[in-house]
């Protein structure tokens, strides 16, 4: 009588034992929502993408649909030029060069601190990570203000309108400050895994800070590096936080690409256009990620040991 | 010429309770070219003092002097002192001839240099190839052994030209088979080196095996500092005593009385040599390693009667617990001398190898 099988197929092709109907009907309202949220709207940008369609006015009711128009538009259009190397400069500047290096010098310098001073550097470096991006938005514009802002008054110069004179620099300087602490947490995680019987080694045979680094430490978590350049590079790319700091003034001086796509699409109503710059925004994250990807699996194929016995 | 000297050297570190002491006013002079074992038990202060002549830690107080000079604040890089740790610390992503190159590589020697001396040492280590066996020079360390990996860290630490050698439980990362045979191998490299060296261990087998001289620590002290023979024949206190040999040795309490010790119901004759200086005393410890006993079916004089419980067996020996009146006392017999189980034996400690401690301390 006992039966040890599943009678609707073997334990493998069936671990939970519900079948396939009970299976699909359990995650049916998560597929549901899903696609709702985020299949259709992807497809419809795709769709809009080669259309006139327009917030308001006729082309709002009737959109004609102009093939790849809009792609030839926006590919000639210096202003997305302009956008997109503004876009190429934040994420350099800002992540690989600020968040990325600062991120590691905290970490490194780090390494060896105990109790509440180190307690105490994680905590604030978090805290501008953790808060809410309109809140830690409107800090900085209160920081940055010209007329009673607390830049000004620390460094004595009344009346300079920072977010004005130097949009990106600010945008850059502040997306440094808000993102370190990510780069920071995953390189300390990452240097407790570095032997330290192999960093006293290179320090005994008179390894010098940057030898150690070069020989040791680096070849240990390459993997973790290009991870987190990544991450960062995508986060920062696709970043709209500056917006709510220069909305992306003056003059298009700090329009970076997701602020160009938002002006373009809702501010400017032109949908159609706004969808394709997007699909251009997504090829190039794509490309971004296969090039990293690809970086990683270089160094996993280009260090697998030939097994010998001994 | 390299002599080490340690002088009143203190290690402390900071604690939420206050601090621990590793190392307690420690001075001890390692002569050159000697083969030097650190032995205790894990939290005795031996690894921290490895690491101070290392230059990894720095000392509360006190002074650490290699060859003639004060190295007390020298950094590690610069005190011609080469370590060996316990996980060999190879570097993953060089081959084994950049590993053996390392120390020529940081110091900027010239590359065909370096490819001179990799070859020298990986020679000297049995690294390179014969005609029957391939050479290891290409292959990474994830490719090699246990005991391949030991000589690639070995050779690298050669390269380096130090003048002192610092070995972390040089063996304890092989397997049983590979240790002994790796044992013999440090051995002669230590002898033909001539290089003074120094190692740490918590076996007290290796030791014995592999030393000159041996310190026996304790609680950031040392107990007893001397060669094997006098180590392992002579323990100066009841905790080196029990920490030497592989099986431990008999610490029987008892009183002296009219020149006889009296311990376990059995009135034993007292070490050699200390006959009439024994003066009564309350409270002693007897101390026998089970080796140094003559166990007889038949009635000795002066000797332990007891009771076969446990017979263990050691390969051409075996080890007996007997219960003399209550008290356990082990005793090692030779393979063809098995008593039956619960038989009554007479076992009698030669009156050469006995001890005899006070306080803890030796007396006689």
């Amino acid at each position: 009588m006992a039966r040890t099988a599943s009678p609707r197929g073997t334990d493998t092709e069936d671990p939970a034992g519900l079948g396939r109907a009970r299976a699909a009907a359990i995650s049916a309202p998560a597929l549901l929502i899903i696609a709702a949220f985020l299949v259709f709207p992807a497809l419809w940008t795709l769709y809009l993408g080669t259309t006139d369609y327009r917030l308001t006015g006729f082309a709002a009711r009737h959109p004609r649909g102009v093939g790849l128009q809009n792609y030839t538009n926006v590919i000639q259009d210096p202003d997305f030029h302009h956008s997109l190397w503004l876009t190429v400069e934040y994420v350099l500047f800002s992540a690989v060069l600020g968040q990325a290096l600062l991120g590691f010098v905290i970490a490194w310098m780090l390494r060896d601190t105990r109790g509440w001073l180190k307690r105490l550097i994680e905590a604030l470096v978090l805290l501008a990570w953790i808060l809410p991006s309109s809140v830690v938005a409107f800090l900085w514009v209160a920081m940055l203000d010209r007329g009673s802002g607390t830049l000004n008054a620390l460094l004595n110069t009344p009346g300079t309108a920072w977010a004005i004179e130097h949009p990106m620099a600010v945008i850059v300087v502040f997306n440094i400050w808000r993102g370190t602490a990510f780069s920071m947490l995953l390189y300390s995680a990452a240097l407790t895994g570095v032997p330290p019987s192999q960093l006293a080694t290179a320090r005994m045979f008179g390894a010098n800070s940057w030898q150690q680094l070069r020989d040791v430490v680096f070849p240990h978590i390459r993997g973790h590096i290009l991870t987190n350049l990544l991450l960062i590079s995508l986060w920062t790319f696709n970043d709209f936080t500056p917006y709510q700091i220069t909305a992306g003034g003056p003059d298009g001086k700090s329009e970076i690409l997701p602020v160009y796509i938002y002006q373009t699409a809702l501010f400017d109503g032109q949908m159609g256009l706004g969808a394709a710059i997007s699909l251009l925004m997504l090829l190039i994250n794509l490309v971004v990620a296969l090039v990293y990807l690809r970086l990683l699996r270089e160094r996993r194929g280009g260090r697998k040991p030939e097994r010998v016995a001994p | 010429m390299t002599q080490i000297r340690t002088a009143d050297l203190t290690k402390t570190f900071a604690d939420a309770g206050g601090g621990v002491t590793a190392l307690d006013a420690l001075t001890l002079t390692i002569e050159d070219g000697e083969f030097f074992a650190l032995l205790g038990p894990s939290g005795c202060g031996k690894t921290t003092l490895l690491r101070t002549l290392a230059g990894l830690e720095t000392p509360s107080s006190g002074a650490v002097y290699i060859g003639e000079a004060d190295m007390t604040r020298t950094p590690a890089g610069k005190r011609g002192v080469a370590m060996v740790f316990q996980d060999y610390a190879l570097f993953p992503h060089m081959t084994v001839t950049e590993n053996i190159a390392y120390p020529l590589r940081v110091r900027g020697v010239p590359k065909a240099q370096q490819r001179e001396a990799v070859l020298a040492a990986a020679a000297d280590l049995g690294l390179t190839g014969t005609d029957t066996t391939v050479g290891l020079l290409d292959r990474r360390p994830e490719a090699l052994s246990g005991g391949q990996q030991q000589r690639v860290a070995l050779a690298r630490a050669t390269a380096a030209k130090p003048s002192v050698f610092l070995f972390d439980e040089p063996l304890s990362n092989l397997d049983a088979r590979l240790r002994l045979e790796a044992r013999t191998f440090l051995k002669r490299l230590q002898r033909e080196l001539a290089v003074t060296t120094v190692f740490v261990t918590h076996d007290q087998a290796e030791a014995l095996a592999l030393a000159d001289r041996i310190a026996v620590m304790q609680s950031g002290r040392i107990r007893q500092l001397g060669t094997p023979r006098e180590v392992y024949r002579r323990p100066a206190n009841t905790f080196v005593a029990s920490f030497i040999g592989s099986t431990p040795m008999n610490l029987l309490e008892g009183v002296v009385r009219d020149g006889r010790v009296l311990v376990a119901d059995s009135e034993i004759a007292p070490p050699d040599g200390t006959g009439e200086r024994l003066a009564e005393r309350a409270a002693v410890v007897l101390g026998a390693r089970p080796e140094y006993f003559r166990v007889s079916p038949d009635p000795l004089d002066g000797a332990f009667r007891g009771t076969v419980e446990v017979a263990e067996n050691l390969g051409s020996s075996l080890l007996l617990t007997l219960d003399v009146s209550g008290t356990a006392v082990q005793v090692v017999v030779a393979e063809e001398d098995e008593p039956e189980p619960r038989a009554t034996v007479w076992a009698l400690p030669r009156a050469d190898r006995t001890l005899l401690y006070a306080d803890g301390e030796l007396v006689g």
